[in-house]
């Protein structure tokens, strides 16, 4: 089993990337620092998709015609496109929200936040 | 202390994921469940059904242009939340985030650099179905020497040069633009997004000019998502 995670590689870097994210996202309490790990979450599965239609001795998908080769899986690389559009989006939703609280509260902690919410009331 | 679930919660994430991995299918070889016959009409040699050489293109412009209609209305959507966020009054807390630079050495540089930087995106974005890149990345070049004149001549003047409103514009009409050429194949009597079947033409494959719809959404594509890229850098840098 070891030796077949070892040949996977890339699939374990997209774990532990994955793993780092994920903890960015619980353990720190700095919104901003929420945002790049879900960021980095995000890019861990970038990774996993584009690895799984990756070949080693494949070519670019850019297909010529009369030329016997074997391209890389053209599909997963398209469709994290869709994923990296996603990912930009909520980032900039997310970065914009951050900016709007830190206007009104001067801080970036969320448990600062909703103290000094059940304050003001 | 209060790291503790945290890190149970995360371990337990991590045990599964490492266990998915193991059982996964070889990296890197071409007898993978994911490469199947889809994959074989993705990169089918004769390009007679789209006429463009690159794959991805075809597949987003193409095969599922659909998809890539929602990614626009996505962009679209998030540029438009997050001016609705920042509009209206700041907070008392608020400071300007970016105010453009003095260095000379910097501003030099982005005044040199960022005409050669437009002219790679314009590369990419028109050559995108022939070579890698495309619409997606090209635009998101031509953005990014948008920003790069944000972070060292400050917003101010950045706005003069692209103005948020301007840059709505422009992402509006783009996406009018894709839809157009959709309806341009309903109307050529084919279906929404045709490309080939509704006889748009094709041209010779791997020249600028070919590919019919895939090059005109590409050009479409490329200027929402520059704008979309400096509207947000806008917005968030305050200037709205």
């Amino acid at each position: 089993m070891l030796l077949r995670v070892l040949a996977n590689y890339p699939y374990l870097v997209a774990v532990v990337l994955f793993a780092i994210g994920f903890y960015t996202v619980l353990a720190r309490s700095n919104l901003i620092k929420k945002i790049i790990g879900i960021n980095i979450v995000q890019s861990a599965t970038f990774l996993f998709f584009i690895a799984s239609g990756n070949l080693r001795s494949g070519t670019p998908p850019i297909v010529e015609p009369g030329v016997a080769a074997t391209y890389v899986n053209p599909l997963p690389t398209a469709l994290m496109l869709t994923g990296i559009v996603v990912s930009v989006s909520v980032t900039a939703f997310a970065l914009a929200l951050a900016v709007k609280l830190y206007g009104y509260y001067g801080t970036l902690d969320p448990d600062r936040i909703a103290q000094l919410r059940t304050h003001r009331q | 202390m209060r790291h503790v679930p945290a890190l149970l919660l995360l371990l337990m994430v991590a045990y599964v994921l490492f266990l998915t991995m193991a059982e996964a299918p070889a990296f890197g070889v071409v007898d993978v469940p994911s490469r199947n016959l889809v994959v074989d009409r993705y990169l089918d040699p004769d390009p007679e059904e789209t006429g463009v050489p690159n794959a991805v293109a075809r597949i987003i412009f193409d095969y599922r242009a659909h998809d890539t209609l929602g990614e626009a209305t996505v962009l679209f959507v998030a540029v438009g939340a997050a001016a609705a966020v920042l509009v209206g009054r700041p907070g008392p807390f608020a400071t300007r985030p970016v105010t453009g630079t003095d260095d000379p050495i910097l501003r030099t540089v982005a005044r040199l650099v960022i005409p050669f930087v437009q002219v790679y995106a314009v590369y990419v974005i028109t050559h995108g179905h022939v070579s890698p890149g495309g619409g997606f990345a090209g635009g998101t070049i031509l953005g990014g020497s948008f920003v790069l004149y944000l972070f060292v001549f400050g917003p101010g003047r950045a706005a003069r040069k692209l103005s948020p409103a301007r840059g709505e514009m422009v992402e509006g009409l783009t996406a009018l633009w894709y839809i157009l050429v959709g309806l341009g194949g309903l109307l050529l009597g084919a279906s929404f997004l045709a490309n080939a079947a509704a006889g748009f033409p094709l041209g010779v494959p791997g020249k600028l000019l070919s590919g019919g719809a895939i090059w005109l959404i590409g050009l479409g594509i490329g200027l929402k998502v520059a704008a979309t890229v400096a509207n947000l850098f806008l917005h968030l840098a305050g200037e709205s």
